[in-house]
């Protein structure tokens, strides 16, 4: 019979610094209402001094596993974190990860897809089991943009938030509930600049001169890439969907990649979903980049708003350009 | 009616739904008089690319300032309502 990954198992972390609209509002010239009814955001989850996201994958990695009735030590074959901010430019951050969680075996190692990183993560993770290379695959988002906003620029200081999500994914069959079923991925390279922190890689480090306190930054042309998310995320759902034989009116959630409420909202009108199908979490988290996804799922799950064999269309568009989509069934599992 | 005319019924309901006070918009009101924010051309670009299969950014709609000057934008595109 074919082999399917299959989620096992749900975990979620947030820091527990908020920072609400108001007090953003006090550094910038901004006001909750102004924030809100741009993004949808009223407050996002900011990391202590010397917190990194090594440390907030470690927490939703764990929980994870105990989620799948696991624990630290577990039989894993490997650990896959998606992130746009690891600890270091070297080495990725996964195989500390997978030692802090007694994982020592594993392999590991980081997926850069910037806020399409856990659906890439999701598409590699199966791959592996698919193939028969891996029986269980541990996959992680998580995130510390407060590392990277540059304090001075409010456009991009109110969106992002910090997290980490985190699912254990085994080996199946595709007709059990919580089988991933299908998955799309692009990109488009041409359009790099949408999405940017400038300095820091070979590109700004092979002038041997130091960067422009600005280039270190993360940065984003907001605008350009609410039109280009919308269109990129409607034509990868549609063909997956097609792909994989579902009409959208069978889609009973949509979990996209929580970057604006109103993004989310123009995508649901484009693909011709209710918006109370559409998940959502940004209005308490912001947008956590790779690991938005995860964290919308065990939000949601939390709430109990999933049933076991509900068919879910999660999509994600990201830094790069890249996106991807992926469909699966819903599990009989208890995020942690 | 004409083509754009046409159009423009098409596209009025569309920047109305976006507005406080919908009855307030018309063919040739300037966008610059209606309470748009910044985001409300960009979902606009975003259905009439869906709904008329041309081209259009936020930029263009801007440029356009009017429901009337958009149908012209689009016919001159080669949308076809």
């Amino acid at each position: 019979m074919t082999t399917s990954a299959v989620l096992a198992g749900l975990g979620s972390y947030l820091p527990p610094r908020r920072v609400s609209n108001e007090e953003l509002s006090e550094r910038f010239d901004t006001s909750d209402a102004w924030i809100h009814s741009r993004t949808g955001i009223r407050q996002r989850r900011w990391a202590d001094v010397g917190v990194s996201t090594g440390d907030l994958a470690y927490e939703a990695g764990h929980r994870a596993l105990k989620s799948a009735g696991l624990g630290l030590g577990a039989s894993v074959d490997a650990v896959i974190l998606a992130t746009t901010t690891p600890d270091h430019p070297c080495p990725a951050t996964a195989p500390d990860v997978a030692h802090r969680l007694k994982l020592n075996s594993a392999a590991a190692f980081d997926v850069s897809a910037v806020c399409s990183g856990f659906v890439y993560g999701l598409t590699i993770a199966a791959s592996m089991i698919e193939s028969g290379h891996a029986e269980r695959v541990l996959l992680i988002g998580a995130e510390t943009y407060s590392t990277i906003l540059n304090p001075e620029d409010r456009t991009t200081s109110v969106i992002f938030g910090d997290g980490s999500g985190a699912v254990l994914l085994r080996s199946g069959t595709p007709d059990e509930p919580g089988a991933l079923l299908g998955f799309d991925l692009g990109s488009d390279g041409s359009q790099k600049e949408l999405i940017c922190i400038p300095a820091g890689g070979s590109r700004q480090r092979s002038t041997h001169l130091p960067p422009a306190p600005q280039d270190t930054y993360f940065t984003m042309q907001g605008k350009k890439v609410f039109a280009t998310a919308v269109r990129r995320m409607e034509e990868s759902s549609t063909a997956l969907l097609n792909r994989v034989g579902w009409s959208i009116d069978s889609v009973d959630h949509l979990v996209g990649h929580q970057a604006n409420l109103r993004i989310l909202y123009s995508l649901a009108e484009q693909v011709r979903i209710a918006r109370d199908r559409v998940v959502t979490n940004i209005e308490q988290v912001g947008n956590t980049s790779a690991a938005s996804i995860p964290l919308a799922l065990a939000h949601a799950a939390e709430q109990g708003r999933f049933k076991v064999g509900d068919r879910l269309l999660m999509t994600a568009f990201g830094g790069g350009l890249t996106w991807g989509s992926a469909v699966m069934t819903w599990p009989d599992v208890s995020p942690s | 009616m004409n083509q754009i005319e046409t159009l423009s019924a098409e596209i009025l309901p569309l920047v109305a739904e976006k507005c406080e006070v919908p009855d307030e918009v018309a063919l040739d009101t300037a966008f610059d008089s209606l309470d748009l924010d910044s985001l409300a051309l960009v979902e606009l670009s975003v259905q009439l690319t869906k709904k008329f299969g041309v081209e259009v950014t936020d930029d263009e709609l801007f440029t356009a300032g009017s429901v009337a000057r958009v149908a012209e934008l689009l016919a001159t595109k080669g949308a076809h309502s």
